[in-house]
């Protein structure tokens, strides 16, 4: 069935607004007192799924309208991008992160921010961001703009509102944490605030970093319909 | 080139390679769009064209513009062409 550029905007709006009301607005304190942790979460978790399940939905049927013409060197774009990003998420999946939801007590640690945590401190964040972000430009259509930027915007944006949480619930554990990361990948290594350490985050992480790039690469005509043709 | 256009589909896609009733073989696209008004064959031009990397003026719809069947041409060399044509059949898998 054919959807709408309305349906789109609308599961947009629902899945971000619900994404951010609940998770960075009074509601959440409010919500946890009624539920307790564990019950916020689930709810969180259930309503997230079924909001981007719905916005991807709307995407796919979303009609064609192109709005430029992307040259076929911006096929190199994503291509370049995405084993990065496939390297930030696998790593971050794997890295105990005092940023991430009920991980706090990480922050005490003796080294609150090993392997992936000195590129950046939300690596799932930047991965989300890098994926969507490499994807506006060789699409070229109004609804792949629509759902990419606007999912750039959610993970990106999202590490901000992450950071005020945590500095708030982390205290003084915050800024130890804040003076060995940064929030931009690199930044707090060619600040010199910390190293590079690749044996950290092990070649393990990165050979299967770059295999899920691979997966997503070759069975990319087969999920999108869109195959990739390299000039 | 053949192809077979699936219109008011599930997503704008292309399918795979599908076998015609002449033993010939087709390449099988959906749209979103209706089959109205040329909807459906403006949307089918713009998903070859941005696939292809090739512009919208490249590609035009010979004969079958009101019919499922289709037969498109696609301005360029047999050199320029083939590969990318074979690249994104590749990854489709069989009919």
């Amino acid at each position: 069935m054919a959807g709408t550029f309305a349906s789109l905007i609308v599961s947009g709006i629902v899945f971000h607004g619900s994404h951010v009301v609940l998770s960075s607005t009074r509601l959440r304190g409010n919500l946890r007192d009624q539920l307790g942790e564990r019950g916020y979460l689930a709810l969180y978790s259930v309503v997230s799924l079924a909001t981007f399940a719905w916005f991807v939905t709307a995407y796919i049927h979303a009609p064609l309208l192109v709005l430029w013409h992307p040259p076929a060197w911006m096929v190199y774009v994503p291509l370049v991008i995405m084993p990065v990003a496939s390297i930030l998420l696998i790593a971050g999946y794997s890295t105990p992160n005092p940023t991430a939801v009920g991980m706090e007590r990480v922050a005490g640690d003796d080294d609150p921010a090993p392997g992936i945590l000195r590129v950046t401190r939300h690596p799932i964040m930047w991965a989300i961001g890098l994926w969507a972000l490499s994807h506006i430009g060789p699409n070229g259509d109004l609804a792949s703009l629509v759902f990419f930027a606007s999912l750039a915007l959610l993970a990106l944006g999202g590490t901000v509102l992450i950071d005020r949480k945590k500095r708030l619930a982390l205290g003084s554990n915050w800024s130890r944490l804040a003076e060995v990361t940064s929030n931009v990948p690199f930044l707090a290594i060619i600040a010199g605030r910390t190293r590079l350490r690749p044996h950290e985050i092990g070649l393990l992480r990165l050979v299967a970093g770059l295999l899920l790039y691979a997966v997503l690469l070759l069975a990319h005509p087969i999920y999108t319909g869109y195959p990739i043709v390299i000039p | 080139m053949r192809v077979r256009l699936t219109p008011r589909g599930s997503a704008n896609r292309l399918v795979g390679l599908v076998a015609e009733a002449d033993g010939g073989v087709a390449l099988k696209i959906m749209v979103t769009a209706a089959a109205e008004q040329g909807k459906a064959n403006d949307a089918l031009i713009a998903l070859l064209a941005r696939t292809w990397h090739l512009t919208k003026s490249d590609i035009s719809i010979v004969t079958g513009a009101s019919d499922r069947r289709k037969t498109v041409h696609v301005a360029g060399t047999a050199a320029q062409l083939l590969p990318a044509l074979a690249a994104s059949v590749a990854g489709l898998g069989a009919p």
